[in-house]
């Protein structure tokens, strides 16, 4: 594998909260055209890794490099080749959807001929046309959501970092979600995924990382997270629970219920 | 449940100050310090007031003035509550975030509508509650009024509050029965801003009237002065105004005229009960069903689909986008049309601005004239028509430019991830707020060339200064509210994206900028003066002088608010 091929690396990824390390020691190598789900519980970590990964936070110690190109060193070069999906769609409420994705194309230096073409496929991929000259203010929390997606998409990344990709989307448009994440993949896009919907991730991930508590505490393919849980024929929720000690928890269900 | 519902939230407030993030907890307990001082000082110089008035003065006079003044301090708060109060109403009421569960478990509607009548109505009151409570009891304490005061006092003051929260709620209501409550906010901030600038300009036109009707102080008589006073404040219009009732009340008490003091609070206090029980009565009706509808995405109607669809499908170039507004430039474009969208805003920043022109406009044009023939080393005139403009577009500037980086709100991580060097978002900041106050500075100049007449050279000067002037401000102001953003105000409807301590702090640095500002314009002039320089040689080096100072700010300000944006993490 050359060095070309990866798109994330971090080495040593740290990031602490006084005494609590929200990540800790996150040693990760992710390559083009991989999909890759970050799996955890609440608070396990996996928001703050994404805000790592992208800038939003500086790292109490490591380094990440996206397409090479360190995120702290030169972080214009890095974000000139990722796009971000946030969890929650917090995007300019008061600018149309048309004048939202003009507004990302523009920051992201695309062609404006290219961004004109772009904004009706993306509309029309997320069933969003005629609806793109209302104001974001006025969409539906599953429509900000679509138009936060189409926002990462106009300047066709080499990255992409989705936080809870499917969470307040309809089942079509999470299925467009998916659909997308597959196509960009095979087109060479590295596409990374934090979920807690772990069907999604058993299905479409081809490696998938469990962090519990700032701790990297497994990651590889279905075969390989296997051998790692005694799970030997169990799905990902089976060697999820088990890789984060939840399973003692049922019984606590099973004695509530 | 009305009771443990206000249990509750007196706790989350105790809980505040115990147990949230030692910051917030630090500037909680400094506000609340702030709040007792400001009482207290209220409290202490206002007693010394009515005791120098009531001293000095001749009893009747006292009493005028008296009456007068409470008149206008309960005019001030019912007009500042008709202007805030509607917008901050409608956010309670209809979009705080705890409607959810409050709507979901089970309590009567009309418990959490009362609920929630309660919430806006101490935000609505609680600055006014803390600068009028200590002038009222300084009132009462320095006439030796009757234990009676006191409680009427109370309830005086929560009914006229209580009369424009509940006006504001009514509307409200209507409105979100109609239109989106966030849009319905916005719009009718405006028109109550709108309306509260139009009783303003009345009283301000009214008084002017009536001072053109006063007798002439020639003999100086203390009848001539209460008829002088009465002529110019003690406007007929304002016997209609529910505030008005509100300060009778409290002054027929003073004056011992029961008949008079019982009626009034009798109006008083049936008309806000009355407003009270209608919001209750309507509530029960369209509260809960408002609320239900604006928690959904309002529909189209299928012609305007149409409409739209059409227009997405016209290829016009050049609409958006495009040539000057490309690529970094959008930024600018991107912030003036979410500026001119959000009404609120738009009146935070213009309001203050046709205010002080106004206040300006009027103290200064009745004695132009005179003040025109007063010379320092230039005529008055000219000076204030140099500096007046720049004051006032330098606080409407340190407005702007202080949110530029915290107006992005919760929309900051954009900014954040975008591939852009911090450097170039804070400088598009600044030309964005650079542009607005220019603009606005030149309509405030052309009032003030045409009350001034200072002639084209000071014309042509002023506009430099303000050129100036504005780049500079918004350099200071962009760079503070870097330092000090507040990206998630803890109210939704609070516009203010700079931290207490960094509002302080633009404030402070405003007024020292435009301290040398002026001072070096008015040095030169007055060196030109003393050495008999042309304005040829005088108004360049002002220029140059002032464009060192803006450059000096640039290159200090800029970087240092470029590292501060750089290390700014995004931890929402």
């Amino acid at each position: 594998m050359s060095d070309n091929s990866i798109a994330i690396e971090t080495f040593s990824l740290t990031k602490k909260y006084g005494s609590l390390a929200a990540v800790n020691n996150l040693n990760l190598k992710i390559k083009s055209g991989e999909i890759f789900g970050f799996l955890g519980p609440n608070g396990a970590g996996k928001t703050t890794t994404i805000k790592l990964m992208t800038g939003l936070l500086k790292p109490t110690a490591g380094t990440v490099k996206i397409t090479g190109n360190d995120i702290q060193e030169d972080p214009l070069g890095a974000k000139k080749n990722f796009g971000l999906i946030p969890e929650e769609p917090l995007i300019y409420e008061k600018l149309t959807g048309i004048e939202f994705l003009r507004f990302m194309g523009n920051i992201f230096t695309v062609d404006r001929k290219e961004i004109e073409e772009k904004i009706k496929e993306l509309l029309k991929v997320f069933d969003l046309t005629g609806r793109g000259d209302e104001l974001i203010q006025s969409y539906s929390h599953g429509m900000k959501q679509k138009m936060a997606i189409a926002g990462a998409l106009i300047h066709s990344p080499k990255v992409l970092f989705f936080d809870e990709p499917t969470v307040g989307l309809d089942p079509r448009s999470a299925r467009v979600i998916k659909d997308i994440m597959k196509f960009r993949a095979r087109s060479g896009v590295c596409i990374f995924m934090s979920t807690h919907i772990l069907e999604i991730a058993e299905r479409i991930c081809d490696r998938v990382g469990i962090i519990n508590k700032g701790e990297l505490i497994a990651v590889g393919n279905m075969d390989e997270l296997r051998k790692v849980s005694k799970e030997k024929e169990g799905n990902l929720e089976e060697i999820f629970l088990q890789l984060t000690g939840e399973e003692e928890d049922i019984d606590i269900i099973k004695s509530l219920t | 449940m009305l009771g443990l519902l206000l249990k509750n939230r007196l706790n989350i407030l105790f809980l505040g100050y115990t147990r949230d993030e030692i910051k917030k907890k630090i500037g909680r307990i400094i506000g609340t310090f702030l709040g007792i001082a400001i009482f207290s000082l209220i409290l202490y110089y206002s007693a010394r007031f009515f005791t120098f008035i009531y001293n000095r003065l001749d009893t009747g006079l006292a009493n005028t003035i008296f009456d007068i003044a409470l008149d206008y301090i309960f005019l001030v708060v019912f007009i500042f509550i008709i202007f805030t109060g509607i917008a901050t109403s409608l956010y309670i009421l209809y979009l705080s975030k705890d409607l959810e569960l409050l709507l979901s478990i089970p309590i009567k509607y009309r418990t959490v509508f009362i609920y929630k009548y309660i919430e806006a109505l101490v935000t609505n009151s609680y600055l006014f509650f803390i600068a009028i409570m200590p002038i009222l009891i300084s009132f009462g304490i320095t006439s030796k009024l009757p234990m009676a005061y006191y409680p009427s006092m109370i309830i005086v003051f929560i009914s006229v509050v209580s009369i424009p929260t509940s006006l504001g709620v009514l509307t409200g209501m209507a409105a979100v029965r109609l239109i989106n409550p966030n849009r319905a906010k916005e719009i009718l901030a405006f028109i109550g801003g709108l309306f509260g600038l139009l009783i303003w300009l009345s009283t301000q036109l009214i008084a002017r009237f009536g001072e053109n009707m006063a007798p002439q102080l020639k003999s100086m008589s203390i009848e001539d002065i209460k008829a002088y006073i009465t002529a110019v404040f003690d406007k007929p219009f304002l016997k209609f105004f529910p505030s008005t009732w509100g300060s009778n009340t409290l002054f027929y008490l003073h004056n011992g005229n029961y008949k008079e003091f019982g009626l009034n609070f009798i109006l008083i206090t049936a008309v806000s009960a009355l407003l009270i029980f209608l919001c209750i009565v309507i509530s029960q009706r369209i509260y809960y069903t408002g609320w239900s509808n604006s928690s959904q995405v309002a529909a189209r109607t299928g012609s305007r689909r149409v409409k739209i669809k059409i227009e997405v499908n016209t290829d016009e170039k050049g609409k958006y986008g495009y040539g000057l507004f490309s690529g970094v430039n959008y930024f600018i474009l991107k912030d003036f049309k979410i500026l001119l969208r959000d009404a609120r805003r738009l009146l935070n920043i213009f309001l203050p601005m046709f205010m002080f022109t106004f206040l300006f406009f009027w103290s200064f044009s009745r004695s132009i004239n005179d003040s025109g023939e007063i010379n320092f080393f230039l005529p008055l005139k000219i000076i204030l028509f140099l500096f007046l403009p720049l004051a006032i577009i330098g606080l409407v500037n340190s407005n702007i430019s202080a949110n530029n980086i915290g107006s992005e709100g919760l929309q900051f991580w954009i900014l954040k991830v975008s591939p852009l060097q911090p450097k170039i978002i804070l400088r598009t900041k600044i030309i964005f707020s650079s542009i607005l106050t220019i603009f606005c500075g030149i309509i405030i100049m052309t009032i003030f060339y045409f009350v001034f007449k200072p002639g084209l050279s000071y014309l042509i000067l002023g506009l430099i200064l303000l050129i100036l002037f504005s780049w500079g401000e918004s350099i200071i102001g962009t760079s503070v509210g870097t330092f000090f953003p507040v990206f998630k105000p803890s109210q939704s409807s609070n516009k203010n994206n700079i931290s207490f301590i960094g509002g302080m702090l633009n404030l402070m640095l405003f007024l020292l900028y435009i301290l040398i500002f002026a001072g070096i314009a008015i040095g030169i002039l007055y060196l030109a003066n003393y050495l008999n320089w042309s304005s040829l040689i005088s108004f360049p080096v002002i220029i140059a002088l002032e464009l060192i100072l803006d450059i000096i700010l640039y290159n200090t300000l800029v970087n240092l608010s470029t590292y501060r944006l750089n290390a700014l993490e995004w931890k929402y």
